[in-house]
């Protein structure tokens, strides 16, 4: 009924391959035009050393410039839709997503609190310091809203949508206050710093942000993944997983931990980055079904390649300057979204 | 007197009582290897209280359940789940998991390998004539549909679990949305299971049906044990009117091996 029942390997290669050239258009497109081959040889220098008849110039753009900020892409991207996937499963409702129910904006005031009320403090600290002071601030943050609208929202039944997504408005409102609040009494550097990521951007990216992220997507990953088979089991029913012998305080209270690490680190690097975390979760069920082992590892992969072709679209749409990509995927992700649910609902049940 | 150290199920001066009611009062229950065990009463009776107190979904106030002569909060969850397997009333899984992975979630605490799993899985779903099921998703099924792939999972649980211990095997009306061959089919495999060495427990509603299927029959009213026995002692005019307040005829056939209510 799914298409890998048959060819279990063929989308994951089909989605690396997308990967692959997503990279590829993403560091020839830009205000300073490459071709595709001299973009593949100067990433070929780069990383496996060959020596490639290459401009300095472009070198300096493509490794500087244009592949950190697709790594960074990736990263975040897979993080945002792997802790979408997640979150769906512990709430047993496919539409908690960390944007819808609250968590991103709390997150984000978190980092807004972080930057805004330590920057004087912080500027002697070194940069990794500093990220991951307003990380810890968002990742709190974060926590606090998930298990609030857990509570809220959640009983034995599952969870309430409608208690869900009222919880989300008052939280994004009380988020959206604190907010309003941090940037009357930032100072200017601040409020820029504050303005960039209120729509998300991936314009911030370093090898610092870089590293953090990508540490955080395989730690995710790995806690994740070890969890997928009991997640499958938590869909049942709470009462239901423990007949099937599954502690399932410690296990939600570990997913719901990781998955307010991986929304910390990606809103205090990248801001809010809405959809990311409820399309592509969706999006891959109706492809390879529910099952959490296929789930996981594809959500991250189509969560990061979302991402990239977000960013692609947000550098080149309004080119030389920037449309942040919080827009972009909004845009991207919400008519496809409802036309998904309208095609498949009668089918799947879902 | 039984002995509480060979039995299955022991439980042991239970008290239950919520906002000052009292749901259940005292009550002492236990279940030898291969016994199969209805529990039936009027509604608010306290079947439901008991069986989530024998369940683990409730905590008794007072009093202490035994699992082969183990105190049941000493053990751990995932032992519990390789000696004790449930089929609840209904579960609400709305995602689109094929029927086989619903099964497979049985297996959960097997030591044994993917592709034996698959094999035993196939074999129940042949078993309780499921199999055309298989790929079928979760949510598409009708209501009797789903509890016969509950019943599949849970009896792969027990054929994984452990097999030097005496299991249990608990049924909540898990007859409530099945046409009558369906059952019928359903209690005959539990009593198979019972034959073969597993103590059963079912909360029932139809009197003919725990007569016909259970060695011994419980009946509760409002917390207490009013009879417990085997179904030629318990299924009487007399004991219907005290606990249902329903005038009976219940009919004795040489026919049948069973006492038949009308």
């Amino acid at each position: 009924m799914f298409i890998n029942s048959r060819w279990p390997l063929l989308l994951p290669s089909f989605v690396l391959f997308s990967l692959a050239c997503m990279v590829v258009i993403s560091v020839s497109v830009g205000p300073m035009a490459i071709s595709f081959v001299d973009s593949i040889k100067a990433l070929l220098v780069d990383w496996v050393n060959w020596r490639a008849p290459v401009s300095a110039q472009n070198e300096i753009v493509i490794s500087n410039i244009r592949f950190p900020r697709t790594l960074l892409c990736l990263s975040i991207g897979g993080i945002l839709g792997v802790t979408g996937a997640v979150m769906q499963g512990v709430f047993r409702n496919p539409l908690a997503d960390p944007g819808i129910i609250g968590v991103s904006s709390g997150a984000a005031l978190g980092a807004g609190l972080g930057i805004v009320i330590f920057a004087d403090t912080m500027v002697d600290l070194p940069d990794w310091l500093q990220l991951s002071t307003v990380s810890f601030f968002a990742f709190t943050f974060a926590l606090a809203v998930c298990l609030l609208v857990y509570k809220l929202g959640t009983s034995s039944q599952g969870s309430s949508v409608v208690v869900m997504l009222l919880a989300g408005v008052a939280i994004s409102a009380i988020a959206g206050a604190g907010m309003g609040m941090l940037t009357y009494i930032a100072d200017d550097q601040s409020l820029r710093d504050l303005s960039l990521w209120q729509m998300g951007s991936m314009a911030g990216s370093n090898w610092i942000s870089i590293t953090i992220s990508s540490i955080t997507l395989v730690f995710l990953l790995v806690v994740f993944m070890s969890s997928a088979k009991a997640l499958n089991i938590l869909l049942l029913g709470d009462a239901e997983a423990v007949h099937l012998g599954i502690d399932i305080v410690s296990l939600k209270r570990r997913l719901i931990f990781c998955c307010a690490i991986g929304l910390g680190v990606a809103v205090s690097i990248a801001g809010m980055i809405g959809f990311i975390g409820l399309i592509i979760p969706h999006l891959v069920r109706l492809l390879v079904g529910p099952n959490h082992q296929r789930l996981l590892p594809l959500s991250a992969m189509l969560g990061a390649l979302l991402l990239l072709l977000a960013d692609i679209i947000a550098r080149t749409v309004m080119a030389p300057s920037e449309v942040p990509v919080g827009i972009i995927t909004a845009l991207l992700g919400s008519p496809f979204f409802i036309i998904l649910l309208l095609q498949q609902r009668s089918k799947l049940g879902i | 007197m039984l002995n509480m150290a060979t039995a299955v199920l022991h439980c042991q001066q239970l008290n239950y009582h919520i906002a000052g009611k009292c749901i259940f009062n005292d009550l002492n229950l236990t279940l030898e290897e291969g016994e199969f065990l209805a529990i039936l009463g009027p509604n608010g009776a306290g079947k439901s209280s008991l069986f989530k107190a024998i369940t683990g979904e409730l905590k008794p106030n007072s009093g202490s359940i035994f699992l082969n002569g183990e105190m049941r909060n000493s053990i751990k969850m995932s032992e519990i789940a390789k000696t004790l397997a449930v089929l609840p009333q209904s579960a609400s899984l709305s995602f689109a998991f094929p029927v086989i992975d619903v099964v497979l979630m049985g297996g959960l605490q097997a030591d044994c390998g993917q592709a034996k799993l698959q094999t035993l899985a196939a074999t129940i779903l042949k078993e309780q004539e499921i199999e055309h099921l298989t790929q079928r998703a979760y949510p598409t099924l009708s209501g009797g549909e789903k509890q016969r792939v509950h019943f599949a999972r849970v009896l792969l649980q027990l054929a994984v679990g452990n097999k030097h211990k005496p299991q249990l095997l608990l049924l909540d009306e898990p007859t409530a949305a099945l046409d009558i061959n369906y059952q019928h089919q359903l209690l005959s495999s539990a009593k198979q299971l019972a034959e073969a060495g597993v103590a059963v427990v079912a909360v029932l509603h139809d009197l003919n049906l725990a007569a016909k299927y259970a060695d011994r029959i419980m009946l509760l009213k409002e917390g207490n044990i009013c009879a417990n026995g085997n179904a030629k002692q318990v299924v009487t005019t007399d004991n219907i009117r005290h606990v249902y307040g329903y005038e009976s005829t219940v009919i004795n056939n040489a026919e049948f091996s069973h006492p038949i209510v009308m």
